[in-house]
């Protein structure tokens, strides 16, 4: 073993001990992580995430901790105390399973008794169901699973705020998306079974397109979805956003950066009060380095949203394009 | 039918087709393995009580036989055992998300991802580390002095051993890398060696001690 005064002289063995910054927007996140140590990466994706991880401070603590925690062997007396490790519980939850596994079967209403019931039901649950309704809305899941990964810093329409988690290539497997985004899917896909043609539905693969960074993907579904409502201000953003995408994920596609202005210009002359589309202009003037178009939309969108994360982090955007701007007219 | 004897893929497949017993079998066989992960994972976060467990395992199965099994289905295994990693990854997804919906009510809604810090937090060596400034310096000194010829693989097992501190047991024990842990040691002695002999004795020692089973 290394004594004391030895650890204390050799800086190698140190370099472990020191504290952490937290992960960078181009982290993978912590599911991707977890599929290296559960080994469910791709030989190349799990090389690249061990390249990342083996240099970056946070990313290397995280899969340090989880190898640890995938690998040890449970502790039986941690299992034996738990309600779950128990047959009672086991045998009420595989019924639970069983019925949950099983296609829904229509149910025969045989008596009268039975039909009032289902008529009070229908009425006395009817807000529930438009809770149910609420909870399985195509949009309101992927607005959820874009909150919950924040893959790149575009808004999209009535997600709540969320700090970005990462900026490529992370949703690879059904596995590692957020749950939203599957029945988000699931759903989109239904609709889209029964009328391929639907802008909505267009719109809305689109974005999950977006989410799992398919830009370029997403563009031909808009432009799908504006062959059947070509003056839809949603989709002219979903457009401008779709194109500044594919512009951040290839060099060689700087161009759609102009794209991406016209169809969101395109959008807020429909719909002018709009905080996602304005939100998505100031972020693609920044990434043009049009300062000043960029300070503009900044403090139109500061006009739009007076409060709340999303205003704090366009705020926080501002500051710095002013700092960035004071500085370069410095001598 | 003998459902102890089944394979895990023609598990899945019963369990997916809805049979009670499968999924009698399904709980029997991996119930430890996701409360053993959930467990390990709620421990960093320094909550061991059997009743937030039991909450996170009974969580882990609904969200596998959600929208009628829908994860299980997509799933393709690559190896005749991954469904273990697999349901070790939907228990940990379910403990960190459980955590970072308690910090952020807490904290609010920050710009940081707290409940990963503190899980990064807790995998780092208890040991005393290097000022921040000093470790850039160090750390850029030994990049530069590692082997030339030195593959991606070896520089990665070298980092995560100095840098994140994992034991060569640990190391070796990342799937798909093909090292045993005797293997993993030999690639660190051989990398520490040089660095040593570039950067002198007196500046970094041979890793001594932080092996696993000692024997390094």
């Amino acid at each position: 073993m290394v004594s004391m005064m030895d650890s204390e002289r050799d800086p190698l063995e140190r370099l472990a001990g020191s504290p952490r910054t937290g992960p960078g927007p181009g982290c993978p996140s912590p599911e991707e992580l977890a599929s290296v140590a559960a080994g469910l990466a791709s030989a190349e994706r799990r090389d690249s995430l061990l390249e990342h991880a083996s240099r970056c401070d946070s990313c290397g603590a995280v899969l340090r901790g989880l190898i640890e925690d995938f690998s040890e062997q449970p502790d039986p007396q941690t299992l034996q105390s738990l309600r779950t490790s128990g047959p009672a519980w086991q045998h009420e939850m595989a019924r639970c399973m069983t019925k949950a596994s099983r296609p829904k079967q229509p149910v025969p209403i045989r008596s009268w008794l039975a039909r009032v019931a289902a008529v009070v039901i229908a009425l006395g649950g009817g807000w529930i169901a438009w809770i149910t309704w609420f909870a399985s809305n195509p949009e309101h899941l992927l607005a959820e699973a874009y909150t919950r990964q924040r893959p790149f810093e575009y808004r999209v329409p009535g997600a709540a705020y969320a700090p970005v988690r990462q900026e490529r290539g992370a949703l690879g497997s059904s596995f590692t998306k957020p749950r939203a985004l599957l029945e988000a899917e699931d759903e989109i896909a239904g609709a889209l079974e029964k009328d391929p043609d639907s802008a909505k539905a267009l719109e809305l693969r689109a974005r999950a397109e977006m989410i799992e960074h398919d830009p370029e993907r997403a563009i031909e579904t808009v432009k799908h979805a504006l062959e059947r409502k070509p003056d839809d201000p949603g989709l002219q953003a979903d457009l401008g956003m779709a194109y500044a995408l594919r512009a951040q994920s290839r060099p060689d596609r700087a161009v759609d950066y102009a794209y991406a202005i016209d169809n969101l210009e395109k959008s807020r002359r429909i719909k002018p009060n709009s905080p996602e589309t304005v939100f998505n202009l100031a972020l693609v003037y920044e990434q043009m380095n049009s300062v000043d178009d960029a300070i503009r939309e900044w403090d139109e969108y500061l006009k739009l949203d007076r409060s709340g994360p999303w205003h704090d982090e366009a705020q926080r955007r501002l500051t710095e394009l002013e700092s960035k701007k004071n500085s370069a007219g410095k001598p | 039918m003998n459902w102890n004897s089944l394979a895990p893929e023609d598990l899945l497949r019963a369990c997916i087709e809805g049979g009670e017993p499968a999924w009698e079998e399904f709980l029997r066989r991996f119930q430890p393995v996701i409360a053993g992960t959930v467990a390990r994972c709620a421990r960093r976060f320094g909550d061991t009580g059997a009743g937030l467990i039991d909450d996170l395992v009974q969580e882990a199965f609904l969200k596998i036989c959600a929208n009628r099994c829908r994860v299980l289905r997509e799933f393709q295994p690559q190896a005749p055992d991954a469904i273990f990693g697999f349901l070790k990854t939907v228990a940990f997804n379910i403990t960190l998300d459980h955590f970072r919906g308690g910090m952020a009510e807490k904290r609010g809604s920050g710009q940081r991802d707290t409940a990963l810090d503190a899980y990064a937090e807790s995998a780092i060596a208890g040991s005393e580390g290097l000022p921040q400034a000093e470790r850039e310096i160090v750390l850029r000194e030994i990049d530069e002095n590692l082997p030339p010829d030195t593959s991606p693989r070896d520089r990665r097992i070298f980092w995560l051993y100095y840098r994140h501190g994992m034991t060569s047991r640990a190391i070796a024990e990342i799937p798909g890398l093909g090292l045993t842990q005797k293997g993993v040691e030999s690639v660190i002695q051989r990398m520490t060696g040089h660095v040593r002999e570039r950067l002198g004795p007196s500046k970094i020692e041979p890793p001594k001690g932080k092996s696993s089973s000692g024997t390094f």
